[in-house]
C-alpha cells in the first residue's frame, strides 16, 4: 500500500459556547484503508457518511483527531520539509465542482504552470509541459486551450483541466471526490475513460469517492462502504456487489435503479425507513440499527464485530452472512 | 372531459427564449401523448429542453424572455394555450402541477410546511377544509405523524422530507397530471427510493398521470412505461420502455445507453460519444445530432429527419430508419 489510513478519527466541534464545546460531530470513526499503486479503491456512501473528510485527511488537507496516514510506510505526522513536499506532490485531489476548483482569473496555462512550478519544472520548460499535459487529457490542439479562462470551457473540459493539474506533479495517488457527479452522461463516460487510460499509462492509484454505485462497479477493483463515519463493509468489487454482507450495502444496492425495465420489475426493493441519524449523537450499539431491516436486540446494545467472509471481504455486523 | 383521448396531448410545440445571442430554440417542435394514469419519462442531458417542455405545459417560465411560439397543448381535451392567464392560474395545481429538483427553493422558510400545503388547497377551494386536506396530503406522501409535521418549519425537516412536503403541496388538489422535474437528483439513493415509491403510490391510489423529467435512465426503467428521449430541443426517439432499452433505434439513444452504467454488471465503458450538446442558438444544419453521430451520412448534414415508425408506439427521428417505416 502506497497510501494508508490507520484507525483515523476526525471530530469537528459543534455548538461551541463560552465555557467550551458542548458536542462533537463524529465525522470519521476508526477508518482504516489503503490505496495501492495502479489500483482503484472506491469509497462509497451517502451524504454525511464521512467519505469526503476521509479523502481530505488522506490528501493531507485535514489533520486527523487521532490515527495517522502513512505514505510509503511513513506517518504523515512525522514528515517535515522536503519529505512533506514530496508527499503533497505525490498525492493529488480532483473535486466534483470543476468550476469552483479553478481560479476564474487565471488562464489554463497559468493554472497548470503553478502546479508545474511546484513540481520543480524550470520556468522555460513550463509552457511545453503544460501543452503536453493538455494533450494527455485529450484537449487538442493545446494551443487553443492554453489561453482560455475556466468560464470559456465546458464542464467536461474543465474537469479535464483539473485532471491535468493533478497530473502536473506526477502523482502516485489521485484522490478523486465525486469527479463525474456533476457531469452529463456522455461527458461522464469521457472522463471515466480518460481516468482509466491514465491509470494504465502512469500506474497511478485512485481513491475514488462516489455515491454512485453504478460508476463504482465499473471503475473500482475494491470497494469500501461508509455509514455514519465508519466503514461497514469492504472487499473486492465483484464480491461486495455480488454477495453483500452488510444489510446497509444490500439496501444501497437495492435502492439503486437498474437501467433495465424487465429486471427492475422483478427486483425486490428494500426501502430503508427514515434518514441517516445525526453524527453528533450516533445511535448506541450498531450505528445502523435504527434503519436496519434485520436489527435484533443485540444490535441496539453492542457494537458489532468485524466479520471476515474470506475472499478479502469484511463487514461490521452482528448478522453478516 | 374527453373520455377516450389521451390525458395530455402536445403537438408541434415550439418554445423560444430571446437572448442577446439570438433566439434559443429550447423546445423545437415536440409532440407527446400521455394516456390517463400512465407514467412517461422525458430523458435528456442538460440543454436538451426537457425542463422547458415542463414549463411550457404549465405556461410558467422562469424568464419573461421565454414564450411558446407555436403548437398545441391539450389537457383532458382542454386547449391550455387558449386559456386566459387567470384560467391557466386556476388550472395550475388543480389540473396540472410540477415539482422540482431543489425542494428548499419552493418552500417558504418562515411558514410551517403544513400551512403551505393548506394554502395551496385554499387558493382553489377556500380554507374550510384546507387544514384537513393538507394533513391528508402529508400522510399520502409518507411523512410520519402528519398532524405533527404540519406544524414544522422547512429547516426542521431533512432533504427527503422537504421534497415530500413539496410533493404534498403539488398533489393536495389532486391534479390529473404531475410533472416531476429531476425530483430525486438532490437526495441520496436510499431517500430516492422512498420518493420514487411515493410517486408510484400516488399513481396507484389517485390514478395520477406522471411526466417524469430526468437524466437518469435507471429511474426511467423503474418508473416509466414509455420514454421520450430529447436532444437539442427535439424528441429523437419515443418508445415503450422495454423496446427502448432492448432495441434503441436512434444513435443518440444508443450512445446514452452505452454510457449508462449499472450495478448489475461490471461493464467497461467501450463506446464514448464525443463532443457535447450543441448551442441551441446555433444549431447545426440537417439533423442536429449529426456532428456527434457515429453513423452520419451525407443526407444527415443537409436534411432534418422526420420521425419514422419502428413499431406501433416506437418512433425514431433518424434517416437510418427511412426504409423500415413511413414517417
Amino acid at each position: 500500500m502506497i497510501l494508508e489510513a490507520r484507525d483515523l478519527t476526525k471530530r469537528f466541534p459543534w455548538g461551541r459556547t463560552f465555557t467550551g464545546t458542548r458536542a462533537w460531530v463524529r465525522a470519521v470513526e476508526g477508518v482504516s484503508l489503503g490505496v495501492a499503486e495502479g489500483d482503484t479503491l472506491a469509497l462509497v456512501g451517502e451524504s454525511g457518511s464521512g467519505k469526503t473528510t476521509t479523502g481530505r485527511i488522506l490528501a493531507g488537507l485535514e489533520a486527523p483527531t487521532s490515527g495517522d496516514v502513512h505514505y510509503r510506510g511513513r506517518a504523515l505526522s512525522a514528515l517535515t520539509g522536503q519529505d512533506w513536499r514530496e508527499f503533497r506532490r505525490s498525492v493529488q485531489m480532483v473535486f466534483q465542482d470543476s468550476q469552483a476548483s479553478l481560479n476564474p482569473r487565471k488562464t489554463v496555462a497559468q493554472i497548470l504552470e503553478v502546479a508545474l512550478a511546484a513540481h520543480g519544472v524550470a520556468p522555460g520548460a513550463r509552457r511545453d509541459s503544460a501543452a503536453r499535459l493538455l494533450v494527455e487529457v485529450g484537449l487538442e490542439p493545446p494551443a487553443v486551450f492554453l489561453g482560455r479562462f475556466p468560464h470559456q470551457l465546458s464542464g467536461g473540459q474543465r474537469q479535464r483541466i483539473n485532471v491535468a493539474r493533478a497530473l502536473a506533479t506526477d502523482p502516485k495517488v489521485i484522490i478523486a471526490d465525486e469527479p463525474v457527479s456533476a457531469l452529463d452522461l456522455s461527458v461522464r463516460a469521457q472522463i471515466l475513460v480518460l481516468m482509466q487510460r491514465l491509470q494504465r499509462q502512469r500506474g497511478v492509484g485512485y481513491l475514488f469517492i462516489s455515491h454512485d454505485l453504478a460508476v463504482v462497479r465499473s471503475v473500482a477493483r475494491r470497494v469500501a462502504v461508509m455509514y455514519l463515519g465508519r466503514i461497514v463493509e469492504e472487499g473486492p468489487t465483484e464480491a461486495v456487489f455480488g454477495r453483500p454482507l452488510h444489510p446497509y450495502t444490500e439496501a444501497l444496492l437495492s435502492a439503486t435503479p437498474v437501467p433495465n425495465p424487465r429486471l427492475a420489475r422483478m427486483r425486490e426493493r428494500i426501502i430503508l425507513q427514515g434518514d441517516v441519524p445525526s453524527p453528533v449523537a450516533p445511535p448506541p450499539g450498531c450505528p445502523f440499527h435504527p434503519r436496519c431491516p434485520i436489527a435484533q436486540e443485540v444490535c441496539r446494545r453492542e457494537f458489532p464485530p468485524l466479520v471476515d467472509a474470506g475472499r478479502g471481504q469484511v463487514a461490521v455486523c452482528h448478522f453478516a452472512h | 372531459m374527453n373520455g377516450t383521448g389521451p390525458l395530455l396531448l402536445v403537438e408541434d410545440l415550439h418554445t423560444h427564449i430571446l437572448t442577446t445571442r439570438g433566439v434559443v430554440r429550447a423546445v423545437d417542435g415536440i409532440s407527446l401523448s400521455l394516456p390517463q394514469g400512465s407514467a412517461a419519462g422525458l430523458v435528456g442531458e442538460s440543454g436538451s429542453g426537457k425542463t422547458m417542455t415542463g414549463f411550457s405545459i404549465l405556461r410558467l417560465f422562469p424568464t419573461d424572455a421565454a414564450r411558446i411560439v407555436r403548437g398545441r397543448i391539450e389537457l383532458a381535451g382542454r386547449d391550455l394555450l387558449s386559456l386566459t392567464d387567470e384560467e391557466m392560474r386556476r388550472a395550475r395545481g388543480g389540473d396540472v402541477a410540477m415539482i422540482f429538483q431543489d425542494p428548499t427553493t419552493y418552500l417558504n422558510p418562515v411558514m410551517p410546511v403544513g400551512q403551505q400545503v393548506a394554502e395551496a388547497y385554499a387558493m382553489r377551494h377556500g380554507w374550510t377544509q384546507a387544514r384537513q386536506k393538507a394533513v391528508e396530503a402529508l400522510g399520502l406522501v409518507g411523512l410520519p405523524d402528519p398532524g405533527e409535521t404540519y406544524r414544522r418549519f422547512p429547516h426542521e425537516l431533512s432533504g427527503g422530507m422537504r421534497q415530500r412536503a413539496v410533493i404534498a403541496m403539488a398533489i393536495v388538489c389532486r391534479p390529473a397530471l404531475l410533472i416531476a422535474d429531476e425530483p430525486t437528483t438532490a437526495v441520496d439513493v436510499t431517500i430516492q427510493a422512498q420518493i420514487l415509491d411515493v410517486l408510484q403510490r400516488l399513481r396507484r391510489e389517485l390514478g395520477m398521470t406522471l411526466l417524469l423529467i430526468t437524466h437518469d435512465l435507471g429511474i426511467v426503467a423503474e418508473v416509466c412505461e414509455t420514454v421520450h428521449v430529447m436532444y437539442a430541443g427535439r424528441i429523437v426517439e419515443s418508445a415503450p420502455s422495454e423496446a427502448l432499452f432492448a432495441s434503441p433505434g436512434h444513435p443518440y439513444t444508443q450512445g446514452l445507453l452505452a454510457a449508462t452504467l449499472s450495478i448489475d454488471e461490471a461493464r467497461p465503458i467501450t463506446r464514448v460519444m464525443e463532443g457535447a450538446v450543441p448551442d441551441l442558438a446555433r444549431l447545426p444544419r440537417g439533423c442536429r445530432f449529426h456532428p456527434r453521430c457515429p453513423a452520419v451520412m451525407d443526407r444527415c448534414r443537409i436534411e432534418d429527419p422526420p420521425a419514422f415508425r419502428l413499431g406501433a408506439h416506437h418512433l425514431v427521428a433518424c434517416w437510418l430508419h427511412e426504409e423500415q417505416g413511413a414517417p
